[in-house]
C-alpha cells in the first residue's frame, strides 16, 4: 500500500517539507527549492517507474476504502504525469528582473506545483467520484495559486482580470463537476467505482423491470383506478423507483463529463484556457500537460473503462453523442487561432489543445469499439465481430495513451524551451523574439523545432507514432471515418504553423532578439527542452517501445480493476504478444547471404519473388 | 557488417548534412564545399545502384528491412527496381548542380546546406521506399523541407522581398496534399486489414495487389490528385510555384523544379495509378486534359511573360505537360520514354534556373530591359538557349528521346487508359514546341542588338561556376541522349510489368465493382477463374469508347 501510492505521499511530504523551509528560510540561493522538488518528482518518478508492467498490477485492486485504485492504467499515467511535473518544475522561470537582487524571493511555488501534482496523481488513482473532485479541485487551485504565486500576477488589472476569468468559469466548472456526482450518488446509492459499470447496468435493469407495470397502466390503467386504486398507486410507485435512477444517473454522468472537459478546457471553456496563458509559462506548462494527463485518466477509467454499455456510448442516449463534434470544432478552432497567434505560449498551448482535441476522438472511439456489441455485423460472424471490435478498441486506447505520452513530452519541451528565451517573461514571448535564434542559440532552436513538429506528429518523432495510431483508429470505426478529413486539415493548419516558427528561427534576420530585463534563466529549462526532444526522436525511431508501453494499460482498460476477465485477457494477449514480438526479432534478424556455390536453379518470374518476398 | 546501397544512399547525404551542419555560420564556403562533395557522393552511390541493377534479376534489389512498428505492421523497407533507376538518377543529378549555383556563399549557408542535403535524403527514400508509410513519412519530411528552404531570408530588412510570401503560399499549397497524403496511407492500410482478415501491412507490392472497392477507390484516387495537384502542378492550382520561382533560393528551386516534379510524378505511377487503378483508368482522361490544358496555357505565357521568373515557373509546368500525359497513359513505352524525358526536364530546367536567378541578381525583372544582352554577357543567352534546346527535345539529347518515345509510345498504346490518347499526346507535344518557340523567341530579342547604355554595369556574365554547371548539365544531357540504351535496358522489364499488372488491376477492379470490401488480387483471380487473363479485352468490352483495336505487343 505505501508502495503503491508512494508517489502522492512523496509529493505532499516534500511540498509541506517545502513550504516549512520557505517559512523559515532567512537566505537560500536562487534555485534551491526547484532543486528539491525537482529531487521529490525524480523520487516519485523512479517509484513509479520500477512499477511499469509489474504482473502484480493485472488484476488491478481498490485500497483504501475504496478511495484509491491501482492497476497498469494508473500506473502509466502516473509516470507520464511525474514527467510532466517534473518538466514543469525544470522550466519555471527565476522571478524578479536581472537587476533585483535573488536573495528573497517567493518560494511558494514549487511547493503549490508538488500539490497541483499531488491532485492529479489522486485524480489518476481515483477510486471513487469524490475523489476525482478532490483530486481535481486540488491541481485547479494549486494551479490558480501557482499563477497568483509569480510576482507580478495582481499588479495590473489585466492580470487581475484575467485570473478572475480563469476563476469564474473554473468554479462554475467545478459545481458542475460536483451536481454530477451528486446525481450519480442519488442514482446509485454509491460514488464508489468498484463495480461502477454493473451499478450503472442495473438502474437500467430497474427501468427495463417496470415495463410491465408501464404496459398494465398502457392496456387497464382506467380499469384499474376504477376497481383497484391501492394497485394503481402502487403501479405508479414501482414506476418512479423504476425510472428514477436512470433519470438522474443520466444527467449526472453527461455533468460529470461535461465539468472534466470544462477542466480540460475544450470549446466553449477553451477561452478559460486561453487567459490561462495570461498566467506564468509554468502554470500553462501544468495545464496542456499534467492536468490533461490527469483527466484523461479519469475519463479512460470512469467513460471508457467503466461505461462502455452499449446504449450508454451511443447516440442517443450515450455521453459519446456530442463529444466528436465538440472535440473537433476545438481542434479546428484551436488550429486556426494558432495560425494567427503570435506569442508563443499561446501558440504552443493552442497546438496542445489541437492534440487534446485529438485524444478525445480516440476516447471516444475505444469506447464505441468496446460498446459495440456486434450487432449489424455484415461480412463475418457476430462473435469474431465482438472480437475484433474488442481489439479495436484496445489498439484505440492504446493510440490515447501513445497520443498523450508523445504530447505531454512534446508540449514540456516546447514551453521549456520558451521558458529558456532571455528578456521577457514567458507569456509575452513572440515570434519576433525567436527570429534568427537558431544562430544565436542553435542547441535551443533545434530542441524548439524538433519539439514543435513532433506535436504536429511529423515523422519520425513520437508524435507521428501518437497520430499514426489515432487515425487508424479513426479509419476503423465506420461512424468516425469522416473525420479524418477534418484531422488531416488540423494537421496540416498545425503544420504550418510549426513552420512559420522554424523558418522564423533558422533563416530569420538577427533582429530585436530577446530584450527586455529579466534575470537570465537558469540552464534547467534549455536542458529541459534538450531532453524532450531527444526523447521525441528516440520514442519516434523506437516507435515500438512507446506502443508497448501502451499496450498493457490498453489491454486491462476495458475491465474494471478486480474483474477476473482481466486475467484472462491479459494471458491470451501476452501470448499474441509474445508472437508479435517474436516476429519483430525475427524480422530484425539480417537475411542470410545466399550460398555463392549453390547450384543454378531455373530463374523465377520477378513477380513471383515479389510475391515470395513479401509472403515472407 | 554490411550496408547495403539503398541504406548507403539514405545515409550520405543525411551524414554530410551533420558535418555541415556542425560547421560555424562563419564558413559558408566550406559548408557549400561540403554540401557538394556529400552530393557528389550520394551521385556515386546512386550511380551504383543504377549501374549494379541487373534487369534479368529479382524485381527488387539491394532491398533491406528492419521492422519500425511491427504492431502497426510498419516496418523501413528499402529496395531499389526498375521502375525508380530514371527518377533516382535525375535526384542524384540535380542536387550538386542546384547546390553551385545561386549566389556566393555567405554566412548563413551551413542551414541551407543541411536543408537541401535533408531535402535530398528525403526524396531517395520516397523513391526508395517499399513500405507506404515509409514512402509518406520521407514525403511530408522533404514537403517539410522544402517549405522551410523557401523561407530561406525570406524575413526581416535583408530579407528578399517577397520570399516570405512564396513561401507560405507554397506550404498552403502543399500542406493539404501532405495531410492528403497520410490519408491515403491510412486508407490502404486499413483496406489491407479488410482484406486479409485484420492484418496490418503497408508493403507497397502487398498493397498494389489488393482490389479496393469503387468507392474507395474513387475517394483514395481524390486524395492522391490532391496530394499532386500542387507538386506536380496541375493546373488551375499551379500558382505556388510562380512566386517560388520569382523569388525563391536559387537552389531550392532549381531541386524543386528538376527533382521535385519528377519525384511528385514517380509518386504517382508508383501509388496512385496501381493501387486505385479503376479510378485511375477513369480519370486518366480529365487528368491528361488538365495537363494538357495546362501545357496551352503555359505555351501562351511563354510568348507573352517578360518576368524571367515567372518565365521559368511556366516552362516548368509546359514541360510537365507531355510527362503527365505519358504518365496517365498507363503505356509501358511511355513509361520508358519518361526516364530520359525526366533527366532532360532536369537538367534543363537548372540550366534556366541558373541563368533566370542570375538575371534576378542583377536586378532584371523584364527581359524586354536587356537588348543586347548577348553582346554585354554572352554566357547567360547562349546557355538559356541551350538549356530551352535541352528542354524541347533537340535530337542528341535526352529530351529527344524521351519526348518522341513518350509521344509515340502514347498514341500506339496508351487507348487502353486514355478516350483520345491521340490528341493528348500530340496536343501536349505541340504546347511543348509552341511554348520553347517562344521562350526562344524571348531570349532571342533579349540577346540581339546593340546594348542599352548602362546594361554592361548592370549586367555581370555569369561566373565559372555557374557556367560549369550548365556545361555539365549540357554535356550530361548530350551523353543521355546518345547513349540511352544502359538505363533504358534496365528499366524496360519493370515499366512493362508495371503497366500489365495496371492492367490487370483494373481489370480485376472492373469485375469486383460489386464487391463491398477491399479483397486481394489473388482471391479474386481465384473466384473469378481466368476471366482477367487478357485483360486489355476485358477493360475494352467494359468501356465501349476506348478505341477497338489491340495494344500493340
Amino acid at each position: 500500500m505505501i508502495v503503491e501510492f508512494a508517489p502522492i505521499w512523496i509529493l505532499i511530504i516534500a511540498a509541506v517539507a517545502l513550504m516549512l523551509a520557505d517559512a523559515f528560510a532567512q537566505r537560500r540561493e536562487p534555485g534551491f527549492l526547484r532543486g528539491v522538488a525537482l529531487l521529490a518528482v525524480g523520487l516519485a518518478f523512479a517509484v513509479t517507474w520500477v512499477r511499469v508492467g509489474d504482473p502484480i498490477y493485472d488484476l488491478g485492486r481498490f485500497a483504501l476504502s475504496n478511495a484509491l485504485v491501482v492497476d497498469h492504467t494508473s500506473v502509466a499515467c502516473e509516470l507520464l504525469a511525474l514527467f510532466a511535473l517534473g518538466g514543469v518544475v525544470a522550466l519555471a522561470r527565476e522571478h524578479g528582473s536581472g537587476r533585483v537582487s535573488a536573495r528573497r524571493v517567493f518560494g511558494e511555488r514549487e511547493p503549490l506545483l508538488l500539490l497541483a501534482g499531488a491532485g492529479a496523481l489522486f485524480c489518476i488513482h481515483a477510486g471513487d467520484l469524490v475523489v476525482v473532485w478532490l483530486g481535481v479541485e486540488l491541481l485547479s487551485i494549486a494551479a490558480l495559486l501557482t499563477a497568483l504565486a509569480s510576482g507580478a500576477a495582481l499588479a495590473n488589472s489585466g492580470k487581475r482580470a484575467a485570473m478572475l476569468i480563469q476563476l469564474i468559469p473554473g468554479a462554475i466548472g467545478s459545481c458542475v463537476l460536483l451536481l454530477g456526482v451528486a446525481l450519480i450518488y442519488a442514482a446509485l446509492g454509491t460514488t464508489s467505482l468498484e463495480g461502477f459499470g454493473r451499478a450503472a447496468t442495473e438502474t437500467f435493469t430497474l427501468w427495463g423491470g417496470i415495463q410491465r407495470w408501464v404496459s398494465l397502466l398502457d392496456q387497464h390503467g382506467a380499469e384499474l383506478a376504477a376497481q383497484d386504486p391501492a394497485m394503481l398507486g402502487q403501479a405508479r410507485s414501482e414506476i418512479v423507483r423504476g425510472v428514477a435512477p436512470a433519470a438522474l444517473f443520466l444527467p449526472g454522468a453527461l455533468l460529470l463529463l461535461t465539468g472534466l472537459l470544462a477542466k480540460l478546457g475544450v470549446l466553449p471553456f477553451a477561452r478559460r484556457r486561453e487567459l490561462i496563458e495570461e498566467a506564468p509559462l509554468h502554470v500553462s506548462a501544468l495545464w496542456s500537460t499534467v492536468a490533461v494527463v490527469a483527466i484523461t485518466a479519469v475519463i479512460l477509467r470512469v467513460f471508457v473503462g467503466a461505461l462502455h454499455i452499449p446504449r450508454l456510448v451511443n447516440e442517443p442516449y450515450g455521453w459519446t453523442g456530442a463529444l466528436p463534434t465538440v472535440a473537433l470544432i476545438t481542434g479546428v478552432w484551436a488550429a486556426i487561432a494558432a495560425a494567427r497567434q503570435r506569442r508563443l505560449s499561446r501558440v504552443v498551448a493552442l497546438l496542445a489543445l489541437v492534440q487534446l482535441s485529438l485524444i478525445l476522438l480516440g476516447i471516444v472511439a475505444a469506447a464505441g469499439f468496446l460498446g459495440h456489441i456486434g450487432a449489424g455485423a455484415r461480412t463475418i460472424a457476430t462473435e469474431h465481430e465482438i472480437l475484433w471490435s474488442r481489439l479495436s478498441g484496445e489498439q484505440a486506447y492504446a493510440a490515447v495513451l501513445v497520443l498523450l505520452v508523445a504530447h505531454v513530452i512534446a508540449a514540456v519541451g516546447c514551453f521549456a524551451a520558451i521558458g529558456a528565451s532571455r528578456g521577457f517573461r514567458g507569456p509575452e514571448v513572440r515570434l519576433q523574439h525567436w527570429t534568427g535564434m537558431a544562430a544565436r542559440r542553435p542547441g535551443l532552436a533545434l530542441a524548439f523545432a524538433i519539439c514543435l513538429l513532433s506535436l504536429v506528429g511529423l515523422p519520425p518523432l513520437a508524435g507521428f507514432v501518437g497520430k499514426l495510431g489515432l487515425l487508424r483508429t479513426l479509419v476503423e470505426h465506420s461512424a468516425m471515418r469522416w473525420m479524418l478529413v477534418v484531422v488531416l486539415a488540423e494537421l496540416a493548419i498545425c503544420a504550418w504553423v510549426a513552420l512559420r516558427i522554424i523558418v522564423a528561427m533558422y533563416f530569420g534576420d538577427d533582429p530585436v532578439s530577446e530584450p527586455g530585463t529579466r534575470r537570465e534563466p537558469s540552464p534547467w529549462p534549455a536542458r529541459t527542452a534538450a531532453f524532450a526532444a531527444l526523447l521525441s526522436v528516440l520514442l519516434g525511431l523506437g516507435g515500438q517501445r512507446l506502443l508497448e508501453f501502451g499496450r498493457l494499460p490498453a489491454a486491462g482498460g476495458a475491465f474494471e480493476p478486480g474483474d477476473r476477465n482481466r486475467i484472462e485477457w491479459l494471458e491470451q494477449r501476452r501470448a499474441s504478444w509474445a508472437l508479435e514480438d517474436a516476429r519483430f526479432v525475427i524480422e530484425a534478424e539480417p537475411e542470410p547471404e545466399p550460398e555463392p556455390e549453390a547450384e543454378p536453379e531455373p530463374e523465377p518470374e520477378p513477380e513471383q519473388l515479389r510475391s515470395v518476398d513479401s509472403e515472407g | 557488417m554490411t550496408i547495403e546501397l539503398t541504406t548507403l544512399a539514405v545515409l550520405v547525404p543525411l551524414a554530410t548534412a551533420l558535418v555541415v551542419g556542425a560547421l560555424p555560420r562563419s564558413e559558408p564556403a566550406l559548408a557549400r564545399a561540403l554540401g557538394l562533395l556529400g552530393a557528389l557522393l550520394e551521385l556515386a552511390v546512386i550511380a551504383a545502384l543504377v549501374i549494379g541493377f541487373d534487369p534479368s534479376g529479382p524485381a527488387v534489389q539491394h532491398a533491406v528491412s528492419s521492422p519500425w512498428l511491427p504492431s502497426y505492421g510498419v516496418a523501413w523497407s528499402l529496395g531499389v527496381d526498375g521502375q525508380a533507376l530514371a527518377t533516382l538518377l535525375v535526384v542524384g543529378l540535380v542536387f550538386p548542380l542546384a547546390l553551385v549555383i545561386g549566389g556566393k556563399p555567405r554566412p548563413g549557408e551551413p542551414p541551407l546546406v543541411v536543408g537541401m542535403l535533408g531535402l535530398q535524403a528525403a526524396w531517395v527514400v520516397v523513391i526508395l521506399a517499399r513500405d507506404l508509410v515509409t514512402l509518406a513519412a520521407a514525403w511530408e519530411l522533404a514537403t517539410v523541407a522544402a517549405v522551410i528552404l523557401l523561407g530561406e531570408r525570406g524575413d526581416g530588412k535583408m530579407g528578399v522581398p517577397g520570399r516570405t510570401f512564396a513561401a507560405r503560399r507554397y506550404a498552403a499549397h502543399v500542406l493539404p496534399g501532405a495531410a492528403a497524403l497520410v490519408g491515403v496511407v491510412i486508407l490502404l492500410g486499413a483496406a489491407h486489414a479488410h482484406a486479409t482478415g485484420g492484418v496490418w501491412s503497408w508493403d507497397i507490392d502487398a498493397l498494389a495487389r489488393l482490389t479496393l472497392p469503387p468507392a474507395t477507390q474513387y475517394f483514395g484516387f481524390a486524395l492522391i490528385v490532391i496530394v499532386l495537384a500542387t507538386t506536380l502542378p496541375l493546373v488551375p492550382v499551379h500558382s505556388g510555384l510562380v512566386p517560388i520561382c520569382v523569388s525563391g533560393p536559387t537552389p531550392v528551386v532549381a531541386a524543386l523544379l528538376g527533382a521535385g516534379m519528377p519525384v511528385s510524378l514517380y509518386l504517382l505511377m508508383r501509388v496512385g495509378l496501381p493501387m486505385f487503378p479503376l479510378a485511375a483508368g477513369e480519370w486518366a482522361d480529365p487528368l491528361a486534359a488538365l495537363a494538357v490544358v495546362g501545357g496551352i496555357y503555359a505555351a501562351l505565357v511563354c510568348w507573352a511573360e517578360r518576368q524571367p521568373g515567372r518565365l521559368l515557373a511556366h516552362v516548368a509546368l509546359l514541360h510537365f505537360s507531355l510527362a503527365i500525359v505519358g504518365a496517365v497513359s498507363g503505356s509501358a513505352g511511355a513509361w520508358l520514354g519518361l526516364g530520359p524525358y525526366l533527366i532532360a526536364h532536369g537538367l534543363g530546367l537548372t540550366m534556366l534556373t541558373t541563368v533566370c536567378h542570375a538575371l534576378r541578381r542583377d536586378g532584371v525583372d523584364n527581359l524586354g530591359e536587356l537588348a543586347g544582352w548577348a553582346a554585354v554577357a554572352p554566357r547567360g543567352p547562349t546557355l538559356a538557349l541551350l538549356g530551352t534546346l535541352v528542354l524541347v527535345g533537340v535530337p542528341g539529347t535526352a529530351g529527344f528521346l524521351g519526348e518522341l518515345g513518350v509521344v509515340i509510345a502514347v498514341i500506339r498504346e496508351g487507348d487502353v487508359e486514355l478516350l483520345r490518347p491521340a490528341t493528348w499526346a500530340l496536343l501536349a507535344a505541340a504546347s511543348v514546341g509552341l511554348g520553347s518557340l517562344g521562350l526562344l523567341r524571348s531570349l532571342w530579342h533579349a540577346g540581339r542588338g546593340s546594348p542599352r547604355l548602362g546594361l554592361a554595369e548592370r549586367i555581370r556574365e555569369l561566373d565559372l561556376r555557374e557556367t560549369s554547371v550548365c556545361v555539365a548539365a549540357i554535356v550530361l544531357a548530350v551523353v543521355f541522349g546518345v547513349a540511352p540504351g544502359w538505363l533504358l535496358t534496365r528499366t524496360e522489364p519493370a515499366q512493362r510489368a508495371a503497366v500489365e499488372h495496371l492492367h490487370h488491376a483494373r481489370c480485376l477492379a472492373i469485375e469486383a465493382r460489386g464487391s463491398v470490401r477491399p479483397r486481394t488480387q489473388a482471391e479474386l483471380d481465384e473466384t473469378l477463374g481466368g476471366v482477367c487473363s487478357e485483360p486489355i479485352g476485358r477493360i475494352r468490352a467494359r468501356y465501349p469508347g476506348l478505341a477497338p483495336q489491340e495494344v500493340a505487343p
